[in-house]
């Protein structure tokens, strides 16, 4: 099959790679219909997550035809049309239980690095290096998918695929974002970040109940598109001050909850360079918490700081005396997507939310190359690239 | 609770059941009953089914078994015969190496239940020693490994294998520029 391989910063090939096997009793293969490339992915693009290796298979946006079982699958048919949640869970561990999904414990054959750095290790992740276990991602045209009797959604066979694909990570990681805001009636909602993941926090601040959401970011395409798609109010940091504006807009008291979309910036940390070889040592630096800092400072007394934005290592100067002076609550976390794919399904189909907005870009896999490229560079206002197999 | 105090420091441990060499503790908590994970351990050859350095296990008599290690790296065996020398059922389950074995070693595993459904913690402690004294050298030579990331690694894939069903792998799996092979596991 052809699959989008890794090669090293700024270098992925299509190649040709063995078809994927059945190799444990609970796997499952996915012919993929449609992939997408997030904006994740251009950190490992980048080359600033550590652990990957030459050949690596990118992608972890992906849904598709089930054609093969293992043995101990028993609530999927092949031909059943699923969408793939970008982490692995068993199902059954103590973190599953309580559908804390990417905190999976059994989910990692290689859960070492993790433990190293954080002390604990946390799911695997399709097509995200080795420290999240190494498993061959979803940009390719077809995947094996562990534990499938756990995380593939199943979804009607009629329903395009473009409504559905982002069910596999930023619809439930911008849900999960405002649900972890405690969202009361009346609330306004800050959100830092237009991107994929920013906007679905906007929509889903919205379904949750709140009554304002002011977004922030400096992109036109991008603020134009929470503006009128989700209609955000909008703010560009750099037209105006952010912190006065917020101050104003919420009469004095600030956002009841501000969300941080932005997160790591494509900088990874020092903290990695100890288990990385001298390749990943030299473009460390401590993350950049700069949309961190003003969420802090804007957000309400008393109110929620939540974090879906990816942080890798270090925070420099985040203004903690402020937190605690106004004792705000963070909630953070890779998203549970098992968790919120259900619920999500169902206001797609009630024609709540159409995630196919965010889509600019449509290819096909050979063209995987350079769309990376446009969607690192923000050319040809570059939002959302969708991968579609034939 | 009782089973609680069967747990012993290093020093006890390496005073009662050897004098000098290597101690190594760990401890996984699994969603499964001390019942259970007693059971699973008393026969030696479900060890085959995680522990991935083992290369064969045959069970001698009641008490006794024999093991044959294989390094990761390198290839070369290593081979005891271990006994249990304390047995409480479902708290823990004591064993040492008799004297024809290639090293000595000793551990103990014990199983000790949470409240409300939180599982089991098992508990172990392994002690290595050789006449030679020239242990951590053999260790590295011939298992390739730090005993200790060996004993949390399988400890990890013990729980793999009664909460998921199954260990977690990608070997095997696809990938780019004529990889033959998937790197292993954790233990690379
Ligand atoms: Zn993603
Ligand atoms: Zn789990």
């Amino acid at each position: 099959m052809k699959a989008v391989c890794w090669q090293g910063t700024k270098h992925v090939e299509v190649q040709k790679v063995p078809d994927p096997q059945i190799l444990n009793p609970r796997d499952i293969i996915v012919k993929i219909t449609s992939t997408a490339i997030c904006g994740s992915d251009l950190h490992l693009f980048d080359g600033v997550i550590p652990a990957m290796q030459k050949g690596d298979i990118l992608g972890h946006e992906f849904m598709g035809e089930v054609v093969e079982l293992g043995p101990h699958v028993k609530n999927l048919r092949v031909g059943d049309k699923v969408v793939v949640p970008f982490n692995i869970s068993c199902g059954h561990c103590f973190f599953c239980h309580r559908q804390e999904y990417s905190l999976c414990d059994n989910s990692n054959p290689k859960p070492e690095l993790a433990e190293k750095i954080y002390g604990h290790g946390a799911s695997g992740l399709f097509g995200y290096s080795h420290m999240y276990g190494g498993y061959a991602g979803g940009q390719a045209e077809y995947a094996r998918v562990p534990f499938g009797d756990v995380g593939p959604l199943k979804v009607p066979t009629d329903m395009d695929d473009e409504k559905v694909l982002f069910l596999s990570d930023i619809f439930p990681t911008g849900y999960m974002a405002a649900a972890n805001c405690n969202i009361q009636m009346g609330d306004t909602v800050a959100v830092w970040g237009c991107g994929p993941v920013g906007l679905f926090a906007i929509e889903s601040a919205y379904l949750l109940g709140a009554e304002r959401v002011i977004a922030i970011d400096h992109v036109p395409e991008r603020l134009q598109m929470a503006k009128n798609v989700c209609k955000a109010e909008v703010l560009n940091y750099e037209e105006v001050d952010v912190l006065d504006e917020l101050n104003i807009l919420t009469g004095g008291r600030g956002p009841d909850a501000c969300i941080d979309a932005v997160g790591l910036e494509a900088h990874g940390t020092d903290l990695y360079s100890k288990y990385e070889t001298a390749k990943m040592s030299v473009k460390m630096a401590t993350d950049r918490p700069i949309a961190l800092r003003q969420a802090i400072q804007a957000c309400r007394k008393g109110g929620t700081v939540s974090i879906p934005g990816v942080y890798g290592g270090f925070l420099d100067k985040v203004p903690l005396g402020a937190a605690f002076a106004k004792g705000l609550t963070f909630r953070m976390g890779q998203t549970h997507v098992r968790k919120y794919m259900e619920a999500l399904l169902e206001h797609i189909v009630q024609g709540d939310v159409d995630p196919s907005f965010l889509i600019t870009h449509r290819i096909n896999i050979e063209d995987a190359p350079d769309a990376y490229k446009t969607f690192l560079d923000k050319k040809d206002n570059c939002i959302k690239v969708v991968i579609k197999n034939h | 609770m009782e089973n609680q105090e069967t747990v012993v420091t290093p020093e006890e441990q390496q005073q009662r059941l050897i004098d000098q060499g290597l101690y190594t503790s760990e401890a996984v908590t699994v969603l499964s009953s001390p019942e259970e994970l007693y059971n699973f351990w008393l026969d030696p050859t479900n060890f085959m089914t995680f522990t991935e350095q083992l290369e064969a296990v045959h069970q001698i008599s009641e008490t006794k078994s024999h093991w044959v290690w294989r390094a990761l790296k390198g290839g070369k065996t290593i081979e005891w015969v271990s006994e249990i020398v304390e047995q409480k059922p479902y708290l823990l389950i004591a064993w040492r190496s008799t004297p024809e074995s290639d090293l000595r070693l000793s551990g103990r595993v014990e199983f000790v239940p949470l409240n409300y459904h939180r599982g089991t913690v098992v508990r172990v402690k392994m002690a290595y020693d050789l006449p030679t004294g020239k242990l951590l050298n053999l260790i590295e030579k011939t298992l390739g490994e730090s005993p200790h990331r060996n004993l949390k690694i399988n400890l990890i894939k013990l729980r793999e294998l009664f909460e998921a069903g199954e260990i977690p792998k990608v070997e095997g799996q696809p990938a780019g520029n004529k990889r033959e092979h998937e790197t292993k596991t954790a233990l690379h």
